[in-house]
Parts: structure tokens; sequence; C-alpha cells
């Protein structure tokens, strides 16, 4: 799944997660970003990344920078947030 | 949040009135060039307000008896979700420091802050380490007499060409920050460009892209509006704050010129700021004096004001032949109408 524009999904409401899927310079070789900021970062920061990598790579995903404000979700809320955000951003989704 | 909605309020109507008294009985002025704002209310009462100018998520006020309760996190988030169809993604929240803790836990960034005052945050897919690593790549020498120099050039000016040669005269390289933000009478591409052709024969000067972090909306929007009633200070040494944080390290800056300004209160006021803030970041500031026509400083208002006269000569004798080539080019048409219709006069 290729990622060509941003695409969002989610919200900040406690036990939400908002994130940001977007596409990188290409010049720079695909590799996935994460960039995760979440008041539960010391506990669960791995986990959240962990998470959102797997979701990616079910996906297909290999080349994006994702950004995450995390306000405590758990894992399930995580995935389906990762999954709309990446499907916002390719080109198949929706009218252009 | 029980009991409480949101809805889109219109600056227009009678709710910009209650926004006003909302926002002044929580210490804060109703701000210019608010684009889209709402409301929470109980009932028929304001509990909540925020508002976005650009990519600034600002005017935040919640009553005392629904914080904690989440109105805050929904209010920035429907705000965000208008900044996301309005295509802004790097997104900045400008208010005070008291607000500090709820939006690093709505897990936004702390850009900089000026104490007592006001704090930037930003959250989105760029931030501030994006904009040090582009300039720190384009860093030319670690040591040295090394300057920079801030500037809008609308248009560029005799008086800009020599305070350009002046800061690079004296030093061994010259870093020069074009404004980014598109609110003035000439679009920045413009800008940059008459910058370039005016100072082809620097050798040792490069030109940077201002971006969000010198003065731009997010960090001076009083600049803009040319408000001397705006919190001018507060948003001076903010973006002093944000230069001498990241800029001054990333490019390893030892010298700021700047332009004197006899004239324009915020612009002055600015220098002053400036003056201040930088030594405690190691930078010496120098004001250069105004290159003067006539006994009056040369400025780009003074151009626009001619060009707006159609006094062509008066023009031509205030700017170097690059951009008065432009400024009669076919291209610069629609620029010199609407200076003409008075529609911009910034």
């Amino acid at each position: 799944m290729k990622i060509v524009r941003n695409g969002q999904a989610g919200t900040l409401e406690s036990g939400d997660v908002m994130v940001i899927v977007s596409p990188r310079s290409p010049e720079a070789g695909a590799q996935l970003e994460l960039e995760v900021h979440s008041i539960v970062e010391a506990q669960y920061g791995e986990e959240i990344r962990r998470v959102v990598r797997e979701t990616l790579s079910e996906l297909g995903v290999v080349d994006a920078r994702v950004t995450i404000q995390d306000r405590g979700a758990l894992d399930y809320c995580i995935r389906a947030r990762v999954e709309a955000a990446a499907h916002r951003a390719t080109a198949a989704d929706g009218e252009k | 949040m029980e009991g409480v909605t949101i809805r889109r309020a219109s600056l227009a109507g009678p709710d910009g009135r209650r926004v006003e008294q909302f926002l002044h009985a929580n210490g804060l002025r109703m701000e210019r060039g608010l684009e889209y704002t709402l409301v929470a209310e109980a009932g028929a009462r304001i509990v909540a307000t925020g508002s976005i100018a650009g990519p600034v998520l600002k005017c935040f006020a919640t009553d005392e008896d629904v914080r904690g309760q989440g109105v805050m996190a929904t209010l920035t988030t429907l705000l965000l979700e208008e900044e996301y169809r309005r295509g802004n993604w790097h997104t900045f929240v400008y208010t005070r420091p008291h607000n500090l803790n709820t939006f690093l836990s709505l897990g936004f960034q702390e850009v900089a802050r000026v104490d007592r005052s006001v704090v930037l945050l930003e959250s989105g897919p760029e931030s501030v380490r994006d904009f040090v690593a582009t300039l720190a790549a384009r860093r030319t020498m670690a040591g040295g007499a090394v300057a920079a120099v801030v500037v809008n050039c609308n248009p560029f000016t005799l008086g800009h060409q020599r305070l350009l040669e002046t800061a690079a005269g004296a030093s061994d390289w010259l870093h020069v920050f074009v404004v980014r933000e598109d609110l003035s009478a000439f679009p920045y591409d413009v800008r940059r460009t008459l910058v370039r052709r005016g100072t082809a024969h620097i050798p040792n000067m490069t030109v940077h892209d201002g971006g969000q972090y010198v003065i731009s909306q997010a960090t001076f929007p009083s600049y803009f509006t040319r408000d001397p009633a705006e919190q001018v200070e507060d948003h001076a040494a903010l973006d002093a704050t944000i230069f001498g944080r990241y800029i001054v390290p990333a490019l390893c800056i030892t010298h700021r010129y700047v332009g004197h300004e006899p004239h324009c209160p915020v612009t002055s006021v600015y220098n002053a700021i400036i003056r201040r803030e930088l030594p405690g970041y190691g930078v010496s500031v120098l004001e250069i004096p105004r290159l003067e026509l006539n006994g009056e400083p040369i400025s780009a208002s003074r151009v626009r004001e001619a060009v707006r006269l159609g006094d062509w000569a008066a023009a031509e004798s205030m700017v170097p032949p690059t951009t008065y080539d432009y400024l009669r080019s076919a291209e610069a048409e629609p620029i010199i109408e609407r200076i003409r219709e008075g529609r911009s006069c910034q």
C-alpha cells in the first residue's frame, strides 16, 4: 500500500488516539518513521510502536511517517485508527 | 462533557460579542485574523472557546467548572479536523503558559515559551527538528563571524541591499532568512527571487526560507497586522527565543544585523527585543542605519506608495535595477494592480 498524501483518523478524547499517516520524501529510502507522543509513553511507548508497526505491516505499508498523539488508547483502538488513517492516505480511497 | 454542546460561532453576529466577553472575562483579547471559532456551551452559557488563524489554534479559554471534563480535548480535536480540511497538517497552539500541561497531555510538543505570557506548541508530521536539520545541512562554517539577517523585502530595495552588503562585508558568512508567510503584497516566491537577483554580487551569503519559525503567523502575527495594540512584545520575544534556541546553534550564528526602524512601531519593538534577548544566546546584535533618499529612509512601504501613485521615477530611485525590471514586467502587473487598488498595503 503506497502512501501518497496525509491521512488522519481518531480524536484527542481520553482513551482514543489521533493518527496522521504521511508520505516521506522519496530520496530518503523506504522506511517507517514513527513519532509517538503519549500520556503513558514511559509505560506503553514501546507497546504502542509495536502495534503501529504490526498494523502497517499487515497493510503492506513500508514507507510512511506516522504521527501519534495517544490519549491512552487500547490496542484495538490504535489498530483501527492507524488502519483508517492509512487508507485515507492512499490514492485508492474515495474521490480525489 | 455532559450537557455541553460544541458549535461553530459566527463572529459577525451576536456570538462575536459573547465570545469577546468570554475571552475578556478570562483575561484574553479577541485576536485579529481569526478564521474559524468554536464555542462550547452549557445551556445558553459559553464554557469554552478556541479559534483558528492560519495553521495556528489560539484564543483558548475554559471556565473553571468544566476543566478536566474533556471539553478542551473535544474542542481541540474539532479545530484540528478543520485545519486538516484546510490542508494545514503542521499545526500550532498559541496559548498562555498555564495551559501548557493541558496541551502536552493532548500530545502537542512545546516549541518555545515566554515566561508568564505565551507558549507555542506544535503537532503534525513536521516539527522544528526538521527545520533545524534542514538548516544544519546548509551550514557553511562553524567558527568565524557568522551573521544572520531576517527580511521580508516587500519588495527588495536599495536599503535591503545596503544592509546585506554591510552584514556580508563584516562577516565570514551571511545567512539571510526571507519571511515565508504569504501575507504581503509581493508573494514569497517573488520576494525571494528579488533578494537573490539583488544580491548576486555577494559571494559569502545563503538565502533561507524562513518557514514557520521566523516571523510567521505562528510566532509573530502582529508583524502582519501591524497593529501596535496587539501583544507585539510577546510575539517578538517568542520569535527571538526560537531564533536563539534553534537557529543560532544550527548555523553557529555569532551576529544578528537589523535595519534601524524609526517609523514602524511594530518593527522598532521587534528590534528592541532582539537586542535584549539574543546576547543571552551568545549573539551580538548590530543595528544598521537606514539608507536615505532625500533625507528620508528608504523603505519597502515607500516603494509601494510610489507604485500606488504610479510615480515610477521615485520607485526606480529606491530599488536596484533587478527589482525595477521586475516591477515593470508583465509578470508584476496583477500585484501592481492590487497595490493600486489599495487591497494590500502591507
